[in-house]
Formats: C-alpha cells, sequence, structure tokens
C-alpha cells in the first residue's frame, strides 16, 4: 500500500463505503434511488457521499497524475472550479496507452493489468499500488449480480489463469471469484492458449451427474468457440437447476459473430442453462468495477425487469457525453447516443472519471450499449482469448 | 424524403417488375430477374448505338454542354432529396453541385482527348457495355465516369451506393430532358453486392469500374472473376490527400483557400486533404490560427452536413485525444470550432496523425524532406492529391518532395478538388483504362 497519507486517508474512506453502498439495482423505477430500493433520505446521503468522495479524488489525482492535470487544465476545469462530480473531466482511456496514469510512484506498485490491445506495443495499463479496493469493488459486484442465491458454487473457468495471463484483469477477477465462492468441483479449464473441451466435458457432466449447480465463466467470443465444438460432436449436457453462465468482452472480431439472442439460445440448447441465468458482465482493464446484466437477479429473486439496461453499484456512476459540448450528461438527461463515460470511485489510484470509446443510448437511469465509436481499435479483456481455438 | 425515384431503368415498365427494399434506406426499387436485365441491357444498347452514331467530337461537344445546363440549373427538384442521402448541408450541396459540372468544359474535354489520343483509337476497341460500381463519398466521381462513358459511346448501368444511392438516378433524370438519347444509354440500380442481379448486370459487360473500399474493391474483383472472367476490371480504392506548404506559402489567403478544399464534400473525398504538411517555423502558429479562423467562416458560409450521433461520436473521441496529446506535449496547439464542426490540430512534432474527417485537420511540422518521407511512410503509396504551394523552394527541392510523393493531381490549394477530366484517378488513364482487347 502507498505511503502517501491522503491516498490512505481516501482509500480507508472508499473502502468504509464501498463495504456498504449499494453493488447494484433491486428495485425498479426511473431513478436511480429507485433501482437501489432507496428511500428519499438514504437517497440523498448516498449522493451526498459520492459528490464528497468525487470531488475529494478528483483534487488527489489533478495533483499527482500530469497527464490528468494537463488535460484538466487544457479543459479550464480544475478541483478550485469543479463544484460536483459531473464537471470532473473524463479522462479519454486512450491516455493509458500512451503514458503512465498513476497516482503513486512506480515504486509503490503491486499489480499491473493491462489492456490487450490488437498488437504488442498499443496496450494500455492499470497501475494499481493495492488491490484491497479492488477486490472489494470486484466481489461486491460479482456476488450481487452473479451469486446472489448461493454461499458456493461449481465455478468452470474458461479463461486463463493468472499464472498464464497475469497482466489480465479479466483472469485476476475470474480466479478471485473462483477462490471466494468456488466450490469443489471448481477450476480453469483453459490452457496454453485453449479451452480444454474434453475436461470441460467431463466437468459439466460431472456437474450435470452430482446434481450441482454449475456457474461457466468466460468471453463472449470464447463461448462461440465453446459453442461450435460442442455442436460439432453433437454435445448436450442438461446442467442442474440454478446453473449460470457469465459473459463478458463482446466480439471484437475474434470469432463468428452471434446475436446475444442466439448466443443465449445457443447456450440454453446446450447447456440447459435458461436465458434468464446467462448473466452480462461489462468491463474494462482501466476500470475497477464492473456492470451486469439483470436477469439472473429478477429469476431468482423475483425483482422487477429492467430491460436492456446494465446495473452497476453506487460508487460506480456511468454518463453519456454530449458529443457537441463534450459536457458528461447524468443518464437520465442525456438525450442522444455518445460517448460513455464512468465515474469509478473504486479507481483511487488512477483516474476516476473515464472516457470510453464505447457508444450508449440512454435509458432512465442506465443506458444501451450500441457498439464502438468510428474507428476505435479493437480492445478489451476478451482479445485474451482471441488466439484461443478450442483443444480436445 | 421526397424523392422523385430512386432508379433509373429506361425503357423497362416498374410496375411489371417486383420490389424491393434498398438497402436500409426504405427506398423501394424495382427487383429484376435475368430477363428484365437482359432486356435492359437492348434497351440501352439500342439507345448507345444510335449516340455512337455521332463522331467523337460531337459527342464531346454534348457532353460539355450537357455539363453547363446541369452546372447552371442545379439539382431542382431533386435538392432536398440530394441534400439528406449525400449528408451535405444545402450550401455544401451547391457548392458539390458546382464542383462536379465545373470542370467539364469544351476545353477539359478536348484536353483529356488529345491526352489518350482517343480520336486515334479504332471504335472496335472502345467498350459498349460499361458498369460502374460507384462509392457513397463524393459525387465528382459519378459524373466523371458517365462522361468517360458517354464520350467512348457506350451502354452504361451505374450500381449506387446504398450510402449515397441517389445522385447518379438524379443525373440519369436530369439527362432526360437535356439530352434524351444519354439517358436513354444508362440505367441506374442498386443491388446487394452478391445478389444473383450483380452476376448477370456484371457478366454482360466488357468494362466493369469500381470505386469505394479497397477490401470492397477486392471483393467485387473476386466476384467478377467468377462470374465473367473475361471482363476488365478498373478498381479505384481507397485513397487520400494532403496539402503540403512551404514556410513562404503559409499566408492568410492561403490558409483560406486551404479551408475550401477541407470543407468541400465535408473531406469526405478521397481529393479532400485530410492531413498538412506544413514547413515549421515561427508563421506556422498563427497560420494555424488563420485556418482555424477560415474553417469557421466556412462553417458559416458553407456549413457542414449532419452527421449521425455515432459519427459525431467519433469525432469527439478523437477531439479529446487530441487535448490529451496537448497534455503529453504531443500536440502543441489545438483550435476549436463550436460543437464537432471543425478543429486544427498543431502538432509538436513530425509524425502521422489519421484525421476522422468531417473538417478536423492534423497539422504535421516538418523540416526537411527526410522528416516527410518518415511521417508518410508506405502512406505515400495511397496519396491521391497534393494541395501544394512551395514558394521559396527551389525548383530541386520542389521536384525532390513531389517526385518522392507521386500524388496523381497536384493543385494550388483551393483548386485541389476541381480535378480536371484528363484527371489520372489512381494513376489510370481515364479513357484508356476502358480499352478491350
Amino acid at each position: 500500500m502507498t505511503r502517501d497519507p491522503e491516498a490512505r486517508r481516501l482509500e480507508s474512506q472508499l473502502l468504509e463505503w464501498i463495504a456498504v453502498a449499494p453493488a447494484g439495482f433491486a428495485g425498479s423505477g426511473a431513478t436511480r434511488a429507485a433501482r437501489y430500493g432507496l428511500e428519499a433520505a438514504a437517497a440523498s446521503e448516498l449522493e451526498r457521499r459520492f459528490e464528497s468522495l468525487a470531488l475529494d479524488l478528483f483534487a488527489f489525482q489533478f495533483e499527482r497524475i500530469p497527464v490528468y492535470r494537463g488535460y484538466c487544465q487544457a479543459l479550464d476545469r480544475t478541483p478550485s472550479r469543479v463544484r460536483r462530480s459531473l464537471d470532473v473531466p473524463a479522462l479519454p482511456v486512450d491516455a493509458f496507452r500512451r503514458v503512465r496514469v498513476a497516482a503513486f510512484p512506480a515504486q509503490e506498485e503491486v499489480r499491473a493489468f493491462r489492456t490487450s490491445g490488437t498488437t504488442g506495443d498499443d496496450s494500455g495499463t492499470l497501475h494499481l499500488d493495492g488491490l484491497e479496493l479492488y477486490d472489494l469493488a470486484l466481489e461486491r459486484g460479482f456476488e450481487h449480480h452473479v451469486l446472489p442465491d448461493r454461499e458456493t458454487i461449481r465455478m468452470l473457468v474458461l479463461v486463463a489463469h493468472p499464472d498464464e495471463a497475469p497482466h489480465s484483469s479479466l483472469s485476476y477477477m475470474l480466479e478471485r471469484v473462483r477462490r471466494r465462492w468456488g466450490a469443489p468441483g471448481s477450476g480453469t479449464l483453459f490452457r496454453d492458449g485453449e479451452v480444454r473441451w474434453c475436461e470441460l466435458r467431463a466437468a459439466l457432466e460431472a456437474g450435470r451427474d452430482a446434481r450441482e449447480p454449475v456457474c461457466l465463466l468466460g468471453t463472449a467470443f470464447g463461448w462461440v468457440h465453446v459453442l461450435d465444438a460442442a455442436a460439432r460432436e453433437s454435445f448436450r449436457v442438461e446442467l442442474a437447476p440454478g446453473s449460470r453462465l457469465f459473459e463478458t468482452g463482446g466480439y471484437k472480431g475474434r470469432s463468428r459473430e452471434l446475436a446475444r439472442a442466439d448466443l443465449v439460445a445457443a447456450i440454453e440448447r446446450t447447456f440447459a442453462i435458461p436465458s434468464s441465468h446467462v448473466v452480462s458482465e461489462y468491463g474494462m482493464t482501466e476500470m475497477g468495477s464492473q456492470l451486469y446484466s439483470t436477469s439472473l437477479r429478477q429469476a431468482l429473486l423475483g425483482e422487477p425487469p429492467l430491460a436492456a439496461a446494465w446495473s452497476y453499484p453506487a460508487w460506480l456512476r456511468p454518463r453519456i457525453v454530449d458529443s457537441e459540448s463534450g459536457a458528461p450528461r447524468e443518464l437520465e438527461e442525456a438525450l442522444h447516443v455518445g460517448l460513455l463515460a464512468h465515474h469509478d470511485l473504486a479507481n483511487r489510484a488512477a483516474v476516476a472519471h473515464l472516457l470510453t470509446a464505447d457508444l450508449a443510448a440512454p435509458r432512465g437511469a442506465s443506458f444501451e450499449l450500441r457498439g464502438r465509436c468510428p474507428r476505435a481499435d479493437l480492445r478489451g479483456c476478451g482479445l485474451l482469448h482471441e488466439e484461443g481455438s478450442v483443444a480436445p | 424524403m421526397n424523392v422523385p425515384r430512386a432508379f433509373h431503368l429506361p425503357g423497362l415498365d416498374p410496375a411489371a417488375l417486383g420490389s424491393q427494399s434498398l438497402a436500409t434506406t426504405g427506398l423501394s426499387i424495382p427487383r429484376l430477374h435475368l430477363e428484365h436485365v437482359q432486356a435492359q441491357w437492348a434497351e440501352l444498347d439500342a439507345a448507345a448505338r444510335r449516340w455512337r452514331r455521332r463522331s467523337l467530337a460531337v459527342r464531346a461537344r454534348v457532353v460539355a454542354r450537357v455539363a453547363r445546363e446541369l452546372r447552371q440549373a442545379g439539382p431542382g427538384d431533386w435538392q432536398e432529396a440530394l441534400a439528406l442521402s449525400t449528408g451535405l448541408s444545402p450550401a455544401g450541396l451547391a457548392a458539390a453541385w458546382d464542383v462536379v459540372f465545373a470542370p467539364w468544359d469544351t476545353a477539359g474535354i478536348d484536353a483529356l482527348l488529345r491526352q489518350e489520343h482517343a480520336a486515334g483509337v479504332a471504335a472496335s476497341r472502345w467498350p459498349s457495355r460499361i458498369v460502374h460500381v460507384l462509392a457513397g463519398n463524393v459525387l465528382p466521381p459519378v459524373f466523371a465516369m458517365l462522361a468517360r462513358g458517354f464520350l467512348v459511346g457506350a451502354a452504361q448501368w451505374l450500381r449506387p451506393a446504398s450510402r449515397e444511392p441517389l445522385f447518379a438516378v438524379c443525373l440519369a433524370d436530369r439527362l432526360r430532358e437535356l439530352e434524351p438519347e444519354l439517358s436513354d444509354a444508362c440505367a441506374v440500380l442498386w443491388w446487394a453486392h452478391g445478389e444473383p442481379t450483380e452476376a448477370a448486370v456484371l457478366a454482360a459487360a466488357d468494362v466493369v469500374t469500381a470505386q469505394g473500399e479497397d477490401a470492397t474493391i477486392a471483393a467485387l474483383r473476386t466476384r467478377l472473376a467468377a462470374v465473367a472472367p473475361r471482363v476488365r476490371f478498373v478498381g479505384y480504392g481507397s485513397r487520400w490527400s494532403a496539402a503540403l506548404l512551404s514556410r513562404d506559402a503559409q499566408t492568410e489567403p492561403g490558409a483560406r483557400s486551404l479551408a475550401r478544399d477541407i470543407a468541400l464534400f465535408d473531406q469526405q473525398g478521397c481529393l479532400s486533404p485530410s492531413l498538412v504538411l506544413a514547413e515549421d517555423g515561427p508563421q506556422l502558429e498563427p497560420w494555424c490560427q488563420s485556418l482555424a479562423r477560415s474553417l469557421a467562416d466556412a462553417q458559416n458560409a458553407l456549413p457542414r452536413g449532419a452527421l449521425s450521433d455515432p459519427a459525431r461520436a467519433g469525432l469527439r473521441a478523437w477531439r479529446e485525444r487530441m487535448r490529451v496529446g496537448v497534455a503529453l506535449g504531443e500536440v502543441r496547439r489545438l483550435w476549436e470550432g463550436e460543437g464537432t464542426t471543425w478543429s486544427v490540430v498543431l502538432l509538436a512534432s513530425p509524425r502521422f496523425v489519421e484525421s476522422p474527417l468531417d473538417r478536423q485537420v492534423p497539422v504535421v511540422p516538418f523540416r526537411s524532406q527526410e522528416e516527410i518521407e518518415a511521417v508518410l511512410g508506405d502512406r505515400r503509396d495511397t496519396l491521391q492529391g497534393l494541395a501544394t504551394d512551395l514558394l521559396g523552394w527551389d525548383a530541386a527541392r520542389r521536384a525532390a518532395a513531389l517526385a518522392w510523393l507521386r500524388p496523381t493531381r497536384v493543385a494550388p490549394p483551393g483548386t485541389l478538388q476541381l480535378a480536371p477530366p484528363a484527371w489520372a484517378q489512381d494513376h489510370a488513364p481515364p479513357l484508356r483504362s476502358l480499352l478491350v482487347d
């Protein structure tokens, strides 16, 4: 952990808040507060806390990260002028490819996660001086959205283990959740760039025979490879009720693309996992927190449906940037498709407010992804699997 | 959208044909079967034969007259539909309209015929049937391709792009009043790449020309080779243009002229400068300021067309990446118009930055020929046009720069887009590239 006293003070406040703040939607309604299921007073307190921490974090990061400071100065938005989190400049994630974006000296680094660029020299890096906050944010989000009903589950991970991919944030995350919630029979079935198909078959059949639910975790294009392999062998398995599948990362041109409905239908056909139990995750290396689809919670807990909307924790505020003014807008106030920004307070060690190259359309207190903005390069966690075929 | 019609099939009765939707535009167009394609070619052949009875010199005069009359008449009833399909503002469309036809005067056409020794070519070597597969980004090649076909006396079939499907139809439609024989000698119909209509139309041609992305051209070449290996194929792939300015040429009038080149077609054409190579010196920053002012003026006089939300978001993303460049010292200064309308990005050192187009202009400072070569690298191979003013450079230095850059067109700023009929796009001779063995 960093020796910077201001960093330690902020870290402590963030840990305390993120440990108890809502980790995702649990209700319906047009507003964020309603979706978190909060009464007015609690919602107001949540708002106040987010604003206060966001502004503190802005001042902290502005002071310590030269490229961010320069960017903010170019926009004439400095801590002395910014009064609300909405006005905190959102740094383009492209900056992470071009320069070290970190609020601490290099010698204090404990972990670095790299984005999977299309060539060796265009990847960006998230530098971390500690993992406590990172782990807390990812675990709370995962538990809320993927395991709201169980203490443990048999987890089959189809992404490289961190030993093979030490700089992959997705590998780190899935190994972390496997260790935390994985029941006996869990394992990583992706090695040397390939899904171990025979082992996966055996593990699926073992789960079925034990009548234990299974949680399958992998990238969208990884699932396409697996489903193609299953189709070639006419393999189907009726997994136990309560089984679920986590998919992330999109396709990025790395496999045959399947519309999500087709992917979900193929999953249901092959693994007997209902569409409601297929959980999509949206995340990026530069962010400490993740967003999720909500159908699993709705199916398991009877929560109201939220069509085409992403659920996100209270310490993360997605926004849509007005293309003409360049100003981020709260989702409820955005009018058009625009670039998606994320104000993620779990990003204490880098920059909290990030401008992505993803396009989004506002949907009440949430949004619908509309692909990448024109000319944006292929990138993302899922690329780790891009060379991955399915091995016997 | 008030569209008079989205196809032109002279001699065919649309009511007797099936219909289909033109890609995602919602426009309705006929669906042709093989017998319709054959009937259409026969109609075009008959009209082309009548047209070919006129001498080359007469054909040239008619084409020049038609170009002049089209230029004077403007888009007329097609104004609203074309503004929507091209994405240009009304003022932008008017300016573009002028640029399409202005070069096709008698002198320009005569120069083309002389350059290609057209009068000395045996009539049997000109193609009888030409198919043009058009790109959707700019208008001048549509008329240029059509005019070349008229000059050689061919029956022509144009396949417009779904992105801009109407300009070719508009031309054919206007020709009906101005020169019915020409209108009858050309058909315009969109088809989905790879559908049976395509094979039927292409296989009956002597020559197929195609403009567009390199991948589109390559795919079409492959499909054509499969259905009609003997048909001549002339592909015009993705190209780009730049400006090259010496220190002495960095003047206020020069900036105004270059801004016009940039504003025309909203930088979408292969002759639209998307990068400025400017000799470095103390005058460069003030000159960029002048260019910025000129782009701001252009936005008033020649407003940029409306863009989709994703396109505007793409411009915003690029703008913010440039701002990061300011923070990193990679960008010396950034000038911005209101919203995403325009920007000028003066780089701190010689390196290539790709423009997202729509009036966003990186300016690369250089001090030597070697720096130009290092900045462009392989991109030199796809350079089409160069707006250039090398005032103050001696002849040897000018020659060295142009010899290395090898553009197909060199013109003073403000005139780059006014390519004459004799311009050899992609180094292909305009008429002789159509010759059949």
